[in-house]
């Protein structure tokens, strides 16, 4: 997934309720500490995941956001998941499944560090700009008297895209292993 | 917070809560069936992959593969460096050389800068050895470049290839250290015009052959 529109959906999710600066930037902050980890740690250390199974749990990272979104842990398991440990950990999850795609490359052994280093700080400023659009889009969105609706509306779809993830690549884990 | 307020107020009911999982969880089954399968994959079980053309979309990256050594075949310029080619035909040298203890000989093949030789060399016993080339415009009269040395233990063969870095002659200078004599046999193939032999005071020019 070069494109990394699982990473927009899930990063979308957390933003979706967050309303000050300060928040925003802690929680993608958190975020980008738990992928820089694993992709720096991973391509190191040269772990290979299964990236379909990297990349199955970031669908359900997806679907847990949007769920947590509709107030659904409060409302039936009357507990709500702390945010930013689960923002920490999915993170984690995300730069293995960054590890394994920069190691689909080629990877010359000089500058390896200086590589991924400018890779992730690729991937953030993608991730930044991506987010400002989708800031300026949710900060007008929320001054419409139907957003609150529509919000809702909105996390079931986020969470309709997290279970295509998550069927997408539970199919490709199976293809891959019955074509090899 | 104010708005956790906001938040807590249009907090869903259970109800609506889990009806919106379920429908997220059948949109996600029906799209997935119908539309990413079959265009990702091409598992088409419902045939609605086939009936809006995504299969053909699977087919396409399955079809790359083989599209690829096709335009391999195609005839490409070759990277610079890979060959050299030479005004004239290139010459071919043997010689055999005796050293007796203490006695040291050179052989030296004048050549332009860019072009090959393919050498072998083997002898009875270790020598010490330069390979070594002097330019034809050099700096002052001792200048010379050392491309191998082995002045200690010596050798008793070497066999390579060799790019003349320069305009001017190059060989190899050996030398019995030992106690015995040794006779060397050097044998060379390449695009040089003339070759020596440096025993004494006075270099002998060699006869090079045309390669039979």
């Amino acid at each position: 997934m070069v494109t990394g529109y699982d990473h927009i959906a899930f990063l979308i999710g957390v933003v979706f309720f967050l309303y000050r600066l300060k928040d925003i930037v802690q929680y993608v902050s958190l975020f980008t500490l738990g992928h820089s980890i694993t992709l720096l740690g991973g391509v190191l250390g040269g772990i290979h995941a299964n990236p379909y199974a990297i990349d199955a749990i970031i669908g359900l990272s997806v679907v847990y956001k949007a769920f947590d979104n509709m107030d659904g842990f409060r409302r039936f398991f009357g507990f709500e998941p702390n945010t930013k440990l689960a923002v920490l950990i999915f993170g984690l999850f995300h730069g293995f499944g960054l590890a394994t795609k920069l190691q689909e490359l080629t990877l010359s052994k000089d500058g390896l560090i200086t590589n991924i280093i400018s890779f992730n700080v690729g991937v953030e400023i993608g991730q930044v700009l991506a987010l400002s659009a989708i800031l300026i889009v949710l900060s007008i969105w929320r001054t419409q008297s139907g957003f609150l609706r529509q919000a809702f509306a909105t996390n079931t779809a986020l969470m309709t895209v997290g279970f295509i993830l998550v069927g997408y690549q539970a199919a490709g884990y199976f293809v891959a292993s019955h074509a090899s | 917070m104010l708005e956790q307020k906001e938040y807590q107020y249009i907090s869903p009911s259970k109800k609506a809560i889990a009806k919106a999982t379920g429908v997220a969880l059948l949109v996600a089954i029906v799209i997935l069936f119908t539309a990413v399968l079959p265009a990702e994959y091409g598992i088409d079980p419902l045939k609605t992959g086939a009936a809006l053309h995504l299969t053909d979309l699977s087919k396409a990256s399955e079809k790359k593969p083989e599209a690829a050594p096709v335009v391999a075949a195609r005839p490409v310029p070759a990277p610079a460096g890979i060959y050299t080619a030479q005004p004239k035909g290139y010459k071919v040298d043997s010689e055999d050389l005796t050293l007796f203890p203490g006695d040291g000989v050179e052989i030296k093949y004048h050549m332009q800068k860019g072009a090959g030789m393919i050498y072998a060399w083997k002898a009875t016993g270790n020598v010490q050895y330069e390979f070594h080339g002097e330019p034809d415009k050099k700096p002052n009269k001792d200048y010379f470049e050392s491309y191998e040395l082995d002045n200690q233990a010596g050798k008793d063969r070497s066999y390579g290839s060799f790019i003349a870095p320069t305009t001017g002659i190059h060989g190899w200078f050996w030398e019995n250290k030992g106690k015995k004599q040794v006779d060397i046999h050097l044998t060379t193939a390449g695009f040089y015009d003339s070759a020596k032999m440096y025993a004494g005071d006075k270099p002998d020019e060699l006869e090079i052959q045309d390669p039979k």
